[in-house]
Protein backbone atom coordinates (compact mmCIF):
# COMPACT_ATOMS: atom_id res chain seq x y z
CA UNK A 1 0.00 0.00 0.00
CA UNK A 2 2.54 2.51 1.00
CA UNK A 3 4.45 1.34 -2.25
CA UNK A 4 1.35 2.27 -4.24
CA UNK A 5 1.39 5.78 -2.10
CA UNK A 6 4.94 6.57 -3.56
CA UNK A 7 4.28 5.17 -6.74
CA UNK A 8 0.87 8.02 -7.26
CA UNK A 9 3.22 10.81 -5.41
CA UNK A 10 6.02 10.46 -7.95
CA UNK A 11 3.25 10.56 -11.32
CA UNK A 12 1.35 13.72 -9.64
CA UNK A 13 4.80 14.85 -9.37
CA UNK A 14 6.26 14.30 -12.91
CA UNK A 15 2.45 15.65 -14.27
CA UNK A 16 3.30 19.11 -12.50
CA UNK A 17 6.75 19.30 -13.73
CA UNK A 18 5.83 18.91 -17.25
CA UNK A 19 4.45 22.06 -16.92
CA UNK A 20 6.82 24.34 -15.64
CA UNK A 21 9.28 23.64 -18.07
CA UNK A 22 8.73 27.35 -19.23
CA UNK A 23 11.42 29.20 -18.10
CA UNK A 24 13.57 32.20 -19.73
CA UNK A 25 16.61 33.38 -18.31
CA UNK A 26 16.50 36.40 -16.30
CA UNK A 27 19.89 37.58 -18.08
CA UNK A 28 18.05 38.23 -21.22
CA UNK A 29 19.24 41.66 -23.01
CA UNK A 30 17.34 43.66 -24.88
CA UNK A 31 18.59 44.46 -28.47
CA UNK A 32 17.73 47.88 -29.57
CA UNK A 33 19.02 49.92 -32.50
CA UNK A 34 18.39 52.97 -34.36
CA UNK A 35 18.40 53.90 -38.30
CA UNK A 36 17.63 56.42 -40.87
CA UNK A 37 14.59 56.73 -42.80
CA UNK A 38 12.97 59.70 -45.09
CA UNK A 39 9.52 58.97 -45.56
CA UNK A 40 6.62 61.70 -45.66
CA UNK A 41 3.52 60.90 -44.26
CA UNK A 42 0.36 62.89 -45.87
CA UNK A 43 -2.26 61.46 -44.24
CA UNK A 44 -4.15 59.26 -41.20
CA UNK A 45 -6.47 57.30 -40.82
CA UNK A 46 -8.08 55.74 -37.39
CA UNK A 47 -9.94 52.83 -37.95
CA UNK A 48 -12.26 51.02 -35.76
CA UNK A 49 -13.19 46.96 -35.87
CA UNK A 50 -15.02 45.13 -34.08
CA UNK A 51 -13.51 41.85 -33.32
CA UNK A 52 -15.21 38.50 -32.47
CA UNK A 53 -14.74 34.80 -32.31
CA UNK A 54 -17.40 31.75 -31.85
CA UNK A 55 -15.17 28.99 -30.65
CA UNK A 56 -17.95 26.04 -30.80
CA UNK A 57 -17.60 24.54 -34.24
CA UNK A 58 -15.97 21.24 -33.95
CA UNK A 59 -18.00 18.14 -32.42
CA UNK A 60 -16.42 17.22 -29.78
CA UNK A 61 -16.43 20.74 -27.98
CA UNK A 62 -18.94 20.28 -24.96
CA UNK A 63 -20.38 23.63 -24.64
CA UNK A 64 -19.33 27.16 -26.55
CA UNK A 65 -17.05 29.98 -25.96
CA UNK A 66 -17.49 33.36 -27.01
CA UNK A 67 -15.23 36.50 -27.24
CA UNK A 68 -15.67 40.04 -28.55
CA UNK A 69 -13.38 42.72 -28.56
CA UNK A 70 -13.55 46.32 -29.99
CA UNK A 71 -10.24 47.68 -31.54
CA UNK A 72 -8.90 50.98 -32.51
CA UNK A 73 -5.84 51.72 -34.87
CA UNK A 74 -4.59 54.33 -36.70
CA UNK A 75 -3.24 54.11 -40.11
CA UNK A 76 -0.51 56.57 -41.86
CA UNK A 77 0.56 56.40 -45.59
CA UNK A 78 2.64 58.80 -47.74
CA UNK A 79 5.85 58.70 -49.82
CA UNK A 80 9.25 57.24 -48.99
CA UNK A 81 11.92 60.33 -49.93
CA UNK A 82 15.23 58.10 -49.14
CA UNK A 83 17.06 59.11 -51.96
CA UNK A 84 17.15 61.19 -55.21
CA UNK A 85 16.70 57.86 -56.62
CA UNK A 86 13.25 57.89 -55.54
CA UNK A 87 12.32 61.02 -57.20
CA UNK A 88 13.59 63.31 -59.72
CA UNK A 89 12.94 66.71 -61.29
CA UNK A 90 12.66 68.38 -64.50
CA UNK A 91 13.31 72.23 -64.28
CA UNK A 92 12.59 74.70 -66.58
CA UNK A 93 14.10 78.48 -65.07
CA UNK A 94 12.98 80.30 -67.92
CA UNK A 95 8.86 79.52 -67.68
CA UNK A 96 9.13 78.98 -63.71
CA UNK A 97 8.26 75.33 -64.55
CA UNK A 98 9.11 72.14 -62.44
CA UNK A 99 7.81 68.92 -63.30
CA UNK A 100 8.82 66.78 -60.08
CA UNK A 101 8.24 62.90 -60.23
CA UNK A 102 7.20 61.23 -56.61
CA UNK A 103 7.05 57.48 -55.77
CA UNK A 104 4.05 55.49 -55.53
CA UNK A 105 2.32 56.24 -51.94
CA UNK A 106 2.09 53.59 -49.14
CA UNK A 107 1.03 52.39 -46.53
CA UNK A 108 4.07 53.61 -43.89
CA UNK A 109 2.40 52.26 -40.27
CA UNK A 110 0.18 50.91 -38.59
CA UNK A 111 -0.46 51.29 -34.53
CA UNK A 112 -3.03 49.49 -32.76
CA UNK A 113 -2.40 50.38 -29.22
CA UNK A 114 -2.91 47.76 -26.66
CA UNK A 115 -5.39 50.16 -24.61
CA UNK A 116 -6.83 51.19 -27.83
CA UNK A 117 -8.03 47.04 -27.55
CA UNK A 118 -11.01 46.42 -25.51
CA UNK A 119 -12.24 42.82 -24.32
CA UNK A 120 -16.35 43.66 -24.79
CA UNK A 121 -17.58 40.46 -23.86
CA UNK A 122 -16.62 36.69 -22.96
CA UNK A 123 -18.68 34.00 -22.63
CA UNK A 124 -17.11 30.82 -21.71
CA UNK A 125 -19.12 27.56 -20.84
CA UNK A 126 -18.37 25.21 -17.82
CA UNK A 127 -17.17 22.22 -19.69
CA UNK A 128 -14.75 24.69 -21.44
CA UNK A 129 -11.30 26.57 -20.39
CA UNK A 130 -10.95 30.00 -20.08
CA UNK A 131 -9.47 32.05 -23.53
CA UNK A 132 -5.80 32.61 -22.36
CA UNK A 133 -3.84 35.80 -23.57
CA UNK A 134 -1.92 33.49 -26.38
CA UNK A 135 -5.72 32.90 -28.20
CA UNK A 136 -6.71 36.72 -27.37
CA UNK A 137 -3.38 37.61 -28.92
CA UNK A 138 -3.65 35.30 -32.07
CA UNK A 139 -7.35 37.05 -32.80
CA UNK A 140 -5.93 40.17 -32.49
CA UNK A 141 -3.02 39.65 -34.43
CA UNK A 142 -5.75 38.43 -37.07
CA UNK A 143 -7.16 42.05 -36.90
CA UNK A 144 -4.42 43.82 -37.02
CA UNK A 145 -3.83 41.85 -40.13
CA UNK A 146 -7.21 42.08 -41.58
CA UNK A 147 -7.09 46.08 -41.06
CA UNK A 148 -3.92 46.18 -42.69
CA UNK A 149 -4.64 43.96 -45.77
CA UNK A 150 -8.06 46.04 -46.28
CA UNK A 151 -7.70 47.61 -50.37
CA UNK A 152 -10.96 48.78 -49.76
CA UNK A 153 -10.51 52.12 -47.43
CA UNK A 154 -8.71 54.08 -49.85
CA UNK A 155 -5.67 55.34 -47.95
CA UNK A 156 -3.39 55.55 -50.75
CA UNK A 157 -5.68 57.87 -52.94
CA UNK A 158 -5.85 60.87 -50.05
CA UNK A 159 -2.02 60.10 -49.44
CA UNK A 160 -1.34 60.74 -53.09
CA UNK A 161 -3.78 63.87 -53.15
CA UNK A 162 -2.29 65.26 -50.00
CA UNK A 163 1.36 64.21 -51.02
CA UNK A 164 0.51 66.21 -54.11
CA UNK A 165 -0.97 68.81 -51.91
CA UNK A 166 1.95 69.39 -50.21
CA UNK A 167 4.46 69.77 -52.49
CA UNK A 168 2.32 72.15 -55.00
CA UNK A 169 2.28 74.63 -51.86
CA UNK A 170 6.49 73.96 -51.15
CA UNK A 171 7.13 74.93 -54.27
CA UNK A 172 5.03 77.78 -55.06
CA UNK A 173 6.66 79.14 -51.90
CA UNK A 174 9.86 78.66 -53.54
CA UNK A 175 8.96 80.81 -56.52
CA UNK A 176 7.89 77.59 -59.27
CA UNK A 177 4.93 79.40 -61.00
CA UNK A 178 3.96 75.90 -62.75
CA UNK A 179 3.94 72.77 -61.11
CA UNK A 180 3.40 69.66 -62.30
CA UNK A 181 3.49 66.32 -60.02
CA UNK A 182 3.75 62.71 -61.00
CA UNK A 183 3.86 59.99 -59.04
CA UNK A 184 5.50 56.28 -60.43
CA UNK A 185 2.34 54.39 -60.19
CA UNK A 186 0.62 56.72 -62.73
CA UNK B 1 -6.44 -4.78 -6.30
CA UNK B 2 -9.43 -3.01 -7.13
CA UNK B 3 -7.95 0.00 -5.26
CA UNK B 4 -4.88 -0.17 -7.46
CA UNK B 5 -6.85 -0.35 -10.35
CA UNK B 6 -9.02 2.85 -9.56
CA UNK B 7 -5.66 5.02 -8.81
CA UNK B 8 -4.19 3.78 -12.13
CA UNK B 9 -7.48 4.72 -13.96
CA UNK B 10 -7.46 7.90 -12.15
CA UNK B 11 -3.92 9.18 -13.64
CA UNK B 12 -5.21 7.75 -16.92
CA UNK B 13 -7.58 10.14 -16.92
CA UNK B 14 -5.41 12.77 -15.59
CA UNK B 15 -3.00 12.26 -18.44
CA UNK B 16 -5.64 12.06 -20.99
CA UNK B 17 -7.61 15.57 -19.50
CA UNK B 18 -3.98 17.05 -19.61
CA UNK B 19 -3.24 16.09 -23.45
CA UNK B 20 -6.82 17.05 -24.60
CA UNK B 21 -6.22 20.40 -22.95
CA UNK B 22 -3.29 20.85 -25.14
CA UNK B 23 -5.03 19.48 -28.11
CA UNK B 24 -8.04 22.26 -27.42
CA UNK B 25 -5.45 25.09 -26.47
CA UNK B 26 -3.77 24.00 -29.78
CA UNK B 27 -6.81 23.94 -31.95
CA UNK B 28 -8.30 26.84 -30.01
CA UNK B 29 -4.97 29.39 -30.93
CA UNK B 30 -6.18 28.58 -34.83
CA UNK B 31 -9.42 30.15 -34.29
CA UNK B 32 -10.51 32.31 -36.56
CA UNK B 33 -12.24 35.78 -36.13
CA UNK B 34 -15.98 36.51 -37.68
CA UNK B 35 -15.35 38.64 -40.91
CA UNK B 36 -16.49 42.27 -39.72
CA UNK B 37 -15.86 45.75 -41.10
CA UNK B 38 -13.09 48.18 -40.76
CA UNK B 39 -14.82 51.50 -40.13
CA UNK B 40 -12.76 54.97 -40.79
CA UNK B 41 -14.10 57.06 -38.22
CA UNK B 42 -11.22 59.86 -38.83
CA UNK B 43 -9.19 60.83 -41.86
CA UNK B 44 -6.72 63.58 -40.83
CA UNK B 45 -3.65 65.44 -43.73
CA UNK B 46 -0.70 65.08 -41.84
CA UNK B 47 2.86 66.39 -42.94
CA UNK B 48 4.90 64.18 -41.02
CA UNK B 49 8.57 63.50 -41.99
CA UNK B 50 9.56 60.52 -40.04
CA UNK B 51 13.60 60.60 -40.37
CA UNK B 52 14.89 58.03 -37.69
CA UNK B 53 13.54 54.60 -36.69
CA UNK B 54 14.07 52.73 -32.92
CA UNK B 55 13.64 49.39 -32.78
CA UNK B 56 13.92 47.24 -29.55
CA UNK B 57 13.16 43.49 -28.01
CA UNK B 58 12.27 43.11 -25.02
CA UNK B 59 11.20 40.87 -22.00
CA UNK B 60 8.12 41.85 -19.76
CA UNK B 61 7.44 40.05 -16.83
CA UNK B 62 4.84 40.47 -14.13
CA UNK B 63 4.33 37.52 -11.39
CA UNK B 64 1.93 37.21 -8.95
CA UNK B 65 2.47 35.23 -5.61
CA UNK B 66 0.20 32.58 -4.51
CA UNK B 67 -0.62 31.59 -0.76
CA UNK B 68 -1.52 28.08 0.39
CA UNK B 69 -0.92 24.36 -0.51
CA UNK B 70 -1.52 24.52 -3.98
CA UNK B 71 0.90 27.59 -4.26
CA UNK B 72 3.52 24.97 -2.55
CA UNK B 73 3.34 22.84 -5.64
CA UNK B 74 2.35 25.10 -8.41
CA UNK B 75 4.26 27.95 -7.60
CA UNK B 76 3.42 31.90 -8.29
CA UNK B 77 1.40 32.64 -11.33
CA UNK B 78 3.66 34.40 -14.39
CA UNK B 79 3.08 36.55 -17.51
CA UNK B 80 6.50 37.05 -19.47
CA UNK B 81 6.17 38.48 -23.22
CA UNK B 82 8.67 38.97 -25.79
CA UNK B 83 7.88 42.42 -27.12
CA UNK B 84 9.50 43.95 -30.05
CA UNK B 85 8.61 48.15 -30.29
CA UNK B 86 8.92 50.45 -32.63
CA UNK B 87 9.51 54.16 -32.35
CA UNK B 88 8.94 56.48 -35.28
CA UNK B 89 10.34 60.52 -34.70
CA UNK B 90 11.27 63.15 -37.19
CA UNK B 91 9.62 66.77 -38.34
CA UNK B 92 6.19 67.96 -38.18
CA UNK B 93 6.15 69.72 -41.75
CA UNK B 94 2.79 71.21 -41.57
CA UNK B 95 3.76 73.96 -41.01
CA UNK B 96 7.16 75.12 -43.23
CA UNK B 97 6.00 75.73 -46.67
CA UNK B 98 4.56 79.19 -45.18
CA UNK B 99 8.13 79.98 -43.53
CA UNK B 100 10.37 79.08 -46.31
CA UNK B 101 12.42 82.17 -47.63
CA UNK B 102 14.45 82.21 -51.03
CA UNK B 103 16.97 84.39 -52.41
CA UNK B 104 18.95 83.05 -55.79
CA UNK B 105 19.66 80.04 -55.31
CA UNK B 106 19.68 79.95 -51.41
CA UNK B 107 16.37 78.73 -49.12
CA UNK B 108 16.08 79.29 -46.00
CA UNK B 109 13.81 76.44 -44.01
CA UNK B 110 12.76 76.94 -40.75
CA UNK B 111 12.26 73.63 -39.16
CA UNK B 112 10.46 72.81 -35.93
CA UNK B 113 11.83 70.81 -32.72
CA UNK B 114 11.71 67.02 -33.54
CA UNK B 115 9.57 64.78 -32.26
CA UNK B 116 8.45 61.01 -31.68
CA UNK B 117 5.39 60.12 -33.98
CA UNK B 118 4.78 57.09 -32.86
CA UNK B 119 5.42 54.19 -30.31
CA UNK B 120 3.88 50.92 -32.10
CA UNK B 121 3.90 47.44 -30.43
CA UNK B 122 1.41 45.77 -32.15
CA UNK B 123 -0.47 42.34 -31.17
CA UNK B 124 1.68 40.85 -33.93
CA UNK B 125 4.47 42.56 -31.93
CA UNK B 126 4.52 40.32 -28.41
CA UNK B 127 4.34 36.85 -28.21
CA UNK B 128 2.88 35.47 -24.57
CA UNK B 129 5.88 33.60 -24.07
CA UNK B 130 4.74 32.15 -20.20
CA UNK B 131 1.21 32.42 -18.65
CA UNK B 132 0.91 30.74 -15.55
CA UNK B 133 -2.49 31.28 -14.06
CA UNK B 134 -4.94 33.42 -15.04
CA UNK B 135 -4.40 36.72 -16.11
CA UNK B 136 -6.83 38.82 -17.58
CA UNK B 137 -6.51 41.13 -20.73
CA UNK B 138 -6.63 44.15 -18.95
CA UNK B 139 -3.03 43.29 -16.94
CA UNK B 140 -1.39 41.81 -20.52
CA UNK B 141 -2.44 45.49 -21.90
CA UNK B 142 -1.05 47.18 -18.46
CA UNK B 143 1.98 45.17 -19.33
CA UNK B 144 2.29 45.83 -23.22
CA UNK B 145 1.51 49.39 -22.22
CA UNK B 146 4.94 49.19 -19.37
CA UNK B 147 6.71 48.23 -22.50
CA UNK B 148 5.69 51.01 -25.02
CA UNK B 149 6.94 53.40 -22.15
CA UNK B 150 10.20 52.07 -21.43
CA UNK B 151 11.16 51.53 -25.69
CA UNK B 152 10.01 55.37 -25.68
CA UNK B 153 12.42 56.03 -23.23
CA UNK B 154 15.17 53.90 -24.39
CA UNK B 155 14.62 55.65 -28.07
CA UNK B 156 14.80 58.92 -26.57
CA UNK B 157 18.17 57.95 -24.17
CA UNK B 158 19.80 56.26 -26.99
CA UNK B 159 19.70 59.56 -29.20
CA UNK B 160 16.76 58.79 -31.88
CA UNK B 161 16.21 62.45 -31.77
CA UNK B 162 19.45 63.53 -32.40
CA UNK B 163 19.79 61.22 -35.35
CA UNK B 164 16.42 62.42 -36.47
CA UNK B 165 17.85 65.69 -36.92
CA UNK B 166 21.00 64.75 -38.40
CA UNK B 167 19.07 62.51 -40.86
CA UNK B 168 15.94 64.99 -41.68
CA UNK B 169 18.46 67.88 -42.11
CA UNK B 170 20.51 65.88 -44.38
CA UNK B 171 17.19 65.08 -46.73
CA UNK B 172 15.88 68.17 -47.00
CA UNK B 173 19.39 69.44 -48.28
CA UNK B 174 18.79 66.53 -51.00
CA UNK B 175 15.46 67.28 -51.57
CA UNK B 176 16.04 71.02 -52.00
CA UNK B 177 18.92 70.16 -54.23
CA UNK B 178 17.14 68.36 -56.60
CA UNK B 179 15.08 71.34 -56.80
CA UNK B 180 18.02 73.01 -58.08
CA UNK B 181 18.94 75.30 -54.90
CA UNK B 182 22.56 75.30 -54.46
CA UNK B 183 22.65 75.95 -50.26
CA UNK B 184 19.83 75.16 -48.03
CA UNK B 185 20.33 76.82 -44.73
CA UNK B 186 18.50 75.68 -41.79
CA UNK B 187 17.26 77.63 -39.20
CA UNK B 188 14.99 76.59 -35.85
Amino acid sequence: MKKTFHTILVAIAALCLSSCGNSLKDGFDSKMHTVGAAELGTVEYTITKVVKADDNADWYKFGDRKILFTVKATMKAGISLDSPNCYSAQIDESTKSITLTLPEPKVLSLNMKAEDTKLEYEQVSITRFDFDNMERNSLLRQAEEDIKNDKSIGILKDAQDNAEMFFKAMLAQVGFEKITINFANN
Amino acid sequence: MKKIIGIALAIVALVVLQLQFDIFHLKATSLKIDKTANVVEEIKKIAEFTTACFYEEQVMKDKRVNDGLFAAISGDDELVLITRGTVRAGFDLASVAETMRMTGDTVVLRLPEPKIFDVIINPSDYDVYVEKGSWSHEQTVALVAEAQNKVREDAIESGVLQMATENGEKKLRQLFGCFGFNTVLIER
